[in-house]
């Protein structure tokens, strides 16, 4: 278990954020140099310097700079360049290069003070820019993210993570779960007693070794898992260069905090867009409902469509290729009860065939090659409706 | 019958014969009811199946044969001609090691027209994507796809970054039948080892002046490209087919004042060492020092100091009074400044009012630089690590290295900046080291080369 800081070392690492940002507050105007050189110079014990360097570069990450307006740097160095390469190839002995006089000459073409152009030569570089506005944040929400970013560091190593959330307002369950579909994350979901879900959701070090970009989005999941009024996490993670297989544990529980708002995937985005641009008597909008048969599982659509004869409406679901499993468990969801009008989006890549779902009349699968067609859901959608 | 199909990376096999013995990367995967193995196994796995005699399906590969010709035929130099029959008695798989300035580019071209299959060049830097670009729309009269800085246009010859190429394969991964890696010793980084994984492409190239990797990782490229298939060093090309160098090393005293802050600075962190059993020479020395540094506060001393006594040789003060007097001498002649870190590279520009390039100077403003110094406006450089390799640097014909690493590569490289053939030039280049410091040690070990011997 990653160890959570001790009340102690929580109240310095507060005390030492709070520090960073006092020292950002009063260095407005200051190059970032000179802030940097600011927040490592803060003295801190031996045993915290590792936190002490985290949390400076949170603060640092949270800084807005800017570069200083005046003369055009570039410009200013092709000047000076230009008459320092002449002024050297023409140097001698008698008269050998002088950089005090290639300034002066350069201050009089610019109508700048040589002193000036000094200061300026390089105002663009990142280090040379000035901080304008200091971290609007607290103290307490520094650590926080802190905290975060170790277990974040956790999930890029991990095998396969499960974690049981309760979300009080089915607003952050959804949110959370509009996340895991943004982050294209393969999970598996069940519901408990005591409106506990359980996900379960490969890890980077699944199948083979780690893939960066999928350990980057599971990490990335945290802020939403963390949202949920109670979180425990449990994951299986290959540790160090020797890969050593460890257990890792989390829980949090308390008022959720989010990240931003939901997005949808772009397959989904693309999908309302084909929408709109059809004749039909279909309406779709994104899903707010997240299905759920009792002792069986969940299921959580993309999209709901109505149509504007009315009746009842029909929820989408978009599949991807990844999980044939995923399909199955669809099928048993509507097996057993799953009794809202359903459409399931599978690409033809997982091999499996539309007539799984011909016992039920109000849901259906449609396969697709390729990217789903707008106009082939239209037809699979008057089907369910009649 | 068994049938092999690309999916985002991988390939998937299915209806796999029982008994055939698959490689080891092949897996079972619960998800998809399949067999699973990283892209890169499918040269592999297509001869085992032939050897098997197994008949199966190819639903994977995605590429064709090149339609476009080579249009620009130029003549192979002999070890051209050489490592092309080397790499193709490889199986078209395989690295190739040839000195900067030596036409690496060019063998790629050749290879492409003699395995005519769609071709991926992965390069290390958006300045080397569009080198690549113009040379290879040129030699093959066709249009060129570039995938990465804003473009993803792909077309059966196609340019891209490594940084691209990881991201986008596994869309990609299956359109390409020959891949060149160029400056291949990046490929076995953690992430960029993805763009040669998640890709199909039984044909692959690797060039490279100095594939040798500090962490020893360059033994990756055996599996993710293929077996070294040729080298050819720079002292086995110089003369002929590179300009002939002189190497000098001038030794350089600190100043009293730098001296004795030298000395104090390196007591302390060689007493730390001392203090806590440290051995240097051992190879997780440093990670050692690292470590333990950051325990104490006498600790973190040390390691402060052992950054100022380097900072003290590497950046001492004779040696930008060198630098004085070898821009004076060289005057007439177009020369390249070589820092260790930026902060040095930045300080030699103010002293001497010369442009400098960094990773942090806007590609505008580096291309203007450069395009002024191919014309003889600028008469110097200074740069850090960025001129090292991944830009086509203008004719010059000095090099002065004020501080650098202790890599071989990266001192090869250095050298190599200069050795383009011009007519009868004789490039130089200079190491400036300052005397009875560590850095004469560091010096020792980067010129542990065949060139500076």
């Amino acid at each position: 278990m990653l160890l959570e800081l001790s009340a102690d070392k929580r109240a310095r690492a507060v005390e030492l954020a709070d520090r960073f940002l006092e020292r950002c507050r009063l260095g407005v105007g200051k190059t970032r140099d000179e802030i940097e050189r600011s927040l490592a110079a803060q003295d801190v014990r031996a045993s915290e310097r590792r936190i002490a360097q985290a949390l400076g570069k949170l603060v640092l990450d949270a800084c807005v700079f800017e570069q200083s307006e005046g003369v055009e740097p570039p410009a200013l160095r092709r000047e000076v360049f230009l008459r320092s390469a002449a002024a050297r190839r023409a140097a001698s002995p008698e008269a050998p290069f002088s950089k005090e006089a290639v300034l002066a000459a350069s201050g009089r073409a610019l109508g700048l003070d040589p002193s000036r152009i000094e200061e300026m030569l390089y105002a663009d570089l990142r280090g040379a820019h000035r901080l304008i506005a200091a971290p609007n944040l607290s103290a307490e929400a520094l650590v926080r993210h802190y905290e975060q970013g170790q277990i974040q560091a956790v999930l890029l190593r991990a095998v396969s993570v499960v974690a049981d959330v309760r979300c009080t307002s089915p607003d952050s369950l959804r949110y959370l779960f509009q996340k895991l579909k943004f982050r294209r994350l393969l999970y598996r979901c069940e519901a408990l007693s005591n409106g506990v879900y359980r996900l379960s959701i490969d890890g980077p070090f699944s199948l083979f070794e780690a893939v960066t970009k999928y350990g980057l989005e599971l990490a990335l999941t945290l802020p939403a898992l963390e949202a949920c009024d109670e979180l425990e996490l449990k994951a299986r993670v290959l540790w160090g260069s020797a890969r050593e297989p460890l257990e890792f544990e989390h829980r949090r529980s308390g008022p959720p905090v989010r990240d931003g708002e939901a997005r949808l995937r772009d397959e989904i985005v693309e999908l309302l867009h084909d929408f709109e641009k059809l004749d039909t008597g279909w309406q779709a909008a994104p899903a707010e409902d997240i299905l759920d048969v009792p002792g069986v599982g969940v299921c959580v659509p993309d999209l709901l469509f109505r149509h504007r004869e009315g009746g009842d409406p029909v929820y989408f679901e978009l599949l991807g290729y990844w999980s044939r499993d995923a399909v199955f468990r669809r099928v048993e969801l509507v097996e057993r009860g799953l009794s809202r009008r359903i459409l399931f989006g599978v690409s033809a890549r997982l091999r499996v065939s539309e007539a799984v779902l011909d016992f039920a009349e109000h849901a259906a699968l449609y396969v697709f090659r390729g990217k789903p067609s707008a106009r082939a859901i239209e037809r699979k959608l008057d089907a369910l409706r009649s | 019958m068994t049938t092999l199909s690309f999916a985002s990376g991988t390939l998937e096999l299915r209806d796999v014969p029982d008994g055939l013995a698959l490689p080891e990367s092949v897996r079972w995967d619960e998800r998809t009811q399949t067999y699973r193995a990283p892209a890169l196994a499918y040269f592999d796995i297509v001869r085992l199946l032939h050897r098997s005699n197994v008949p199966y399906t190819d639903a994977a590969r995605a590429y064709a044969e090149l339609e476009a010709r080579l249009a620009v035929r130029r003549e192979p130099r002999p070890f051209q001609t050489e490592a092309l029959a080397a790499w193709r008695g490889a199986g078209g798989r395989g690295v190739v090691v040839l000195p900067t300035g030596a036409g690496k580019s060019h063998l790629a071209v050749l290879a492409i027209e003699d395995r005519r299959r769609a071709t991926l060049v992965v390069a290390p830097t958006l300045d080397l994507v569009r080198q690549w670009y113009d040379l290879l729309r040129t030699s093959f009269a066709t249009d060129v796809g570039i995938v990465g800085g804003g473009s993803h246009v792909v077309r059966e010859i196609t340019v891209t970054t490594y940084d691209s190429a990881y991201l986008h394969m596994q869309h990609l991964g299956a359109r390409f039948g020959l891949v060149v890696f160029d400056e291949c010793h990046h490929l076995p980084g953690e992430t960029y080892r993805l763009a040669a994984e998640l890709c199909l492409a039984p044909f692959r190239l690797g060039l490279s002046a100095t594939p040798e990797r500090q962490d020893g990782r360059d033994a990756l490229l055996e599996r993710l490209v293929g077996p070294l298939v040729y080298r050819k060093d720079i002292v086995e090309l110089s003369g002929a087919y590179l300009a002939d160098y002189d190497t000098v090393c001038i030794e350089v005293e600190l100043s009293r004042e730098e001296r004795d802050e030298y000395e104090r600075e390196r007591k302390i962190y060689v007493d730390f060492l001392r203090s806590q059993g440290i051995r240097m020479d051992r190879g997780n020395g440093w990670q050692d020092f690292v470590r333990r540094a950051a325990r104490s506060n006498a600790g973190r001393r040390a390691f402060q100091a052992y950054f100022r006594q380097r900072e003290l040789a590497l950046a001492a003060s004779a040696k930008l009074a060198m630098v004085d007097r070898l821009l004076d001498q060289h005057r007439h002649e177009q020369t390249l400044i070589f820092t260790q870190d930026n902060a040095t590279a930045y300080a030699v520009s103010r002293r001497f009012l010369l442009p400098v390039i960094t990773h942090q100077t806007k590609v505008k403003e580096r291309s203007e630089i450069l395009e002024r110094f191919a014309q003889r406006e600028y008469g110097a450089i200074v740069t850090s690590k960025v001129l090292n390799e991944g830009v086509d640097v203008p004719d010059a014909s000095v090099a002065i290295v004020i501080s650098g690493s202790g890599s071989v590569r990266e001192h090869v490289q250095r050298l190599g900046r200069v050795l383009r053939q011009r007519g009868n030039k004789r490039a130089i280049l200079y190491e400036l080291v300052a005397k009875g410091t560590g850095e004469t040690f560091t010096s020792e070990r980067r010129r542990d080369h065949a060139a500076y011997r």
